[in-house]
């Protein structure tokens, strides 16, 4: 007699957004996983058409609370494309700085109060609080230092809002970059030891042959600029995001899912694909501390995702640290352009992988399509593959444990629901 | 009064009668003089730097409500009453989340107090309605008695 159990996760809790977990399991077999986001659509990619170039960045911001920055960056490097300029070299590594802001802000959140009790058999930040104050109250530290960059160079830490097409609307003054110098200095030691803090957890043994993918650029740690690189040995422009990847939509889910075009397979972006990636970029204390907690690449381990986001920490620290001590403004803030028609495309790393963002816009300056693809959608299609290899191991147990430990590797990948849900495709069917 | 143990902190931003903590916090700061330690904060995790040999927390907050704007409502930490009044946040931290990670690391202080002061609406950019700035002195009144009798 067929047996059917079928496990639900009604909401999946310590993630961005809204989102449950269904499992089927039929004599013993699991028959199908599904990761369901229904959280409503945003419908962004269509408030964004008939807009002026110039509200991308901040209307783009409004997707993430978490990560706004990384919507300002794409949107303004892929409009300066379709505008063909450039911005001062100047103003490169500002933008990098405020993008280290949002990583440490991001990653320090989900490290020390989203991901982290999960290894301790606790069930929130707040529990774990109890057991670990000083780790716990390091993080909200570094935490604050994130976004106090944000604050200082983007104007506030929630939606910033001095990115601009073509650079900034206001520099900072030297003197208020130099003031969080020795604050950064202190930082930087607690990112190392948060990050050691993190390497001696326990990790489940659970490795899957992963397609990582992430921007790989040759003298830095990919943030705002790089080529698309895959484990199958692909490096690609970025221009050809949308000739090899390709979104579909699942009936169980309001986000889209990102496949591999040719071949359908899933893949996976975010630290671990960056890591695995551009180890050999990270900055000099990062990488020593990698090689120090035994972090080889590959690593294909999604729960050791929480050490390569405290090894991002410490990169981010380290380089915001070298921005800081070098800043001189001595550049306009940014560069003027007349409006003209044309596309443009980028891809940037936000805290949670790669997103891409793809404009057209008219003579007069006005956006004429949108296409935003962001990284928790380009993982969706992963985590349920991973999640149908992970559930034979632990179908014996009780259905609540089940539950539990599928949340738990759900949690590893930082899903960012909200910022995944920015789509509806319509099928209108007419009679 | 011990004023270094004495914490008084608005809590807002600048849009509309969302800046009332703040406004509130200005005024008090004004009439306690230095009896009171007075901060701001836009954030409610901002709280959990300053909470260190304070013995005495207050906060004051907007209270996104059906009432009428301007009217003052005191609770006592902890008190289910504050987690369903809508002190939620979007974007970080709720007012009650900061409070429980604060008792939860062993810094919350001995007192605290929310003043949570109801609003309407909350404009982006636009400065505090009449009714709920009108209520400001009053409210900074009552908290000052508070601070200085209880």
């Amino acid at each position: 007699m067929d047996e059917l159990r079928t496990i639900r996760v009604a909401a999946i809790t310590r993630v961005e957004g809204e989102g449950g977990l269904s499992i089927h399991v039929r004599d013993g077999a699991v028959t199908g996983v599904e990761l369901r986001i229904f959280e409503p659509p945003r419908l962004f990619e269509a408030l964004l058409r008939g807009k002026a170039l110039e509200q991308a960045p901040d209307i783009t911001a409004r997707i993430c609370g978490i990560c706004p920055v990384a919507y300002q960056m794409s949107a303004v490097h892929a409009l300066e494309q379709a505008l063909g300029i450039t911005i001062p070299p100047p103003l490169r590594p500002l933008r990098r700085l405020l993008y280290c802001g949002e990583w440490i802000e991001s990653h320090t959140l989900h490290v020390h109060l989203l991901h982290a009790p999960d290894f301790f058999g606790c069930a929130s930040g707040l529990e774990l609080a109890k057991s670990h104050p000083e780790a716990i109250q390091r993080g909200l530290q570094l935490r604050k230092l994130g976004n106090r960059l944000l604050e200082v160079l983007g104007g506030r830490a929630i939606h910033p809002v001095n990115v601009a097409v073509g650079g900034f609307y206001r520099l900072p003054r030297r003197t208020e970059l130099a003031a969080l110098v020795d604050d950064f200095a202190r930082g930087l030691e607690a990112a190392e030891a948060a990050a050691r803090w993190v390497a001696a957890f326990e990790f489940p043994d659970f490795e899957q042959p992963y397609d990582f993918v992430s921007l790989w650029h040759p003298d830095e740690y990919p943030l705002c600029a790089g080529s698309l690189r895959t484990s199958d040995g692909l490096l690609l422009d970025v221009a050809e995001f949308e000739q090899q990847f390709t979104e579909r939509q699942v009936p169980h889910s309001t986000a889209l899912q990102a496949v591999r075009r040719a071949t359908g397979g899933t893949y996976l972006v975010g630290p671990l694909a960056r890591l695995n990636h551009c180890r050999d970029q990270l900055a000099p204390l990062a990488r020593a501390l990698a090689d120090e907690l035994g972090l080889a690449t590959p690593c294909c381990n999604p729960y050791q995702g929480i050490v390569a986001r405290a090894v991002e920490v410490v990169h981010a620290f380290e380089e915001a640290l070298g921005i800081l001590r070098a800043y001189r403004p001595d550049s306009e803030p940014r560069v003027r352009y007349e409006p003209r028609a044309g596309r443009g495309c980028a891809a940037t790393e936000a805290p949670r992988g790669l997103l891409y963002h793809s404009y057209e816009i008219d003579n007069e300056g006005l956006i004429t399509r949108a296409t935003i693809v962001p990284p928790t959608s380009q993982n969706q299609a992963r985590i349920e593959e991973d999640l149908r290899h992970y559930l034979p191991q632990i179908l014996a147990l009780p259905d609540d444990e089940v539950a539990l430990a599928c949340e738990r590797l759900v949690r590893s990948y930082d899903p960012c629901i909200s910022c995944s849900t920015h789509f509806l495709k319509v099928n209108w069917v007419r009679q | 009064m011990n004023s270094a143990s004495v914490l008084l902190v608005g809590i807002g931003s600048a849009h509309g009668d969302d800046r009332v903590g703040w406004s509130v916090a200005a005024a008090v700061a004004q009439r306690a003089g230095d009896q009171v330690r007075v901060r701001t904060a836009a954030a409610p995790a901002d709280l959990l730097d300053w909470l260190a040999g304070v013995d005495r927390l207050h906060l004051c907050d907007a209270w996104l409500t059906s009432e009428p704007g301007g009217q003052l409502t005191q609770w006592s930490f902890p008190d289910p009453a504050i987690e369903s009044a809508g002190f939620g946040s979007t974007h970080s931290l709720s007012l009650p989340a900061a409070l429980r990670l604060a008792a939860e690391l062993g810094t919350l202080p001995r007192e605290v107090i929310l003043w949570g002061v109801s609003i309407e609406r909350a404009e982006p950019g636009a400065p505090l309605s009449p009714r709920v700035a009108a209520a400001v002195p009053r409210i900074a009144e009552r908290i000052c008695e508070v601070l200085e009798y209880a």
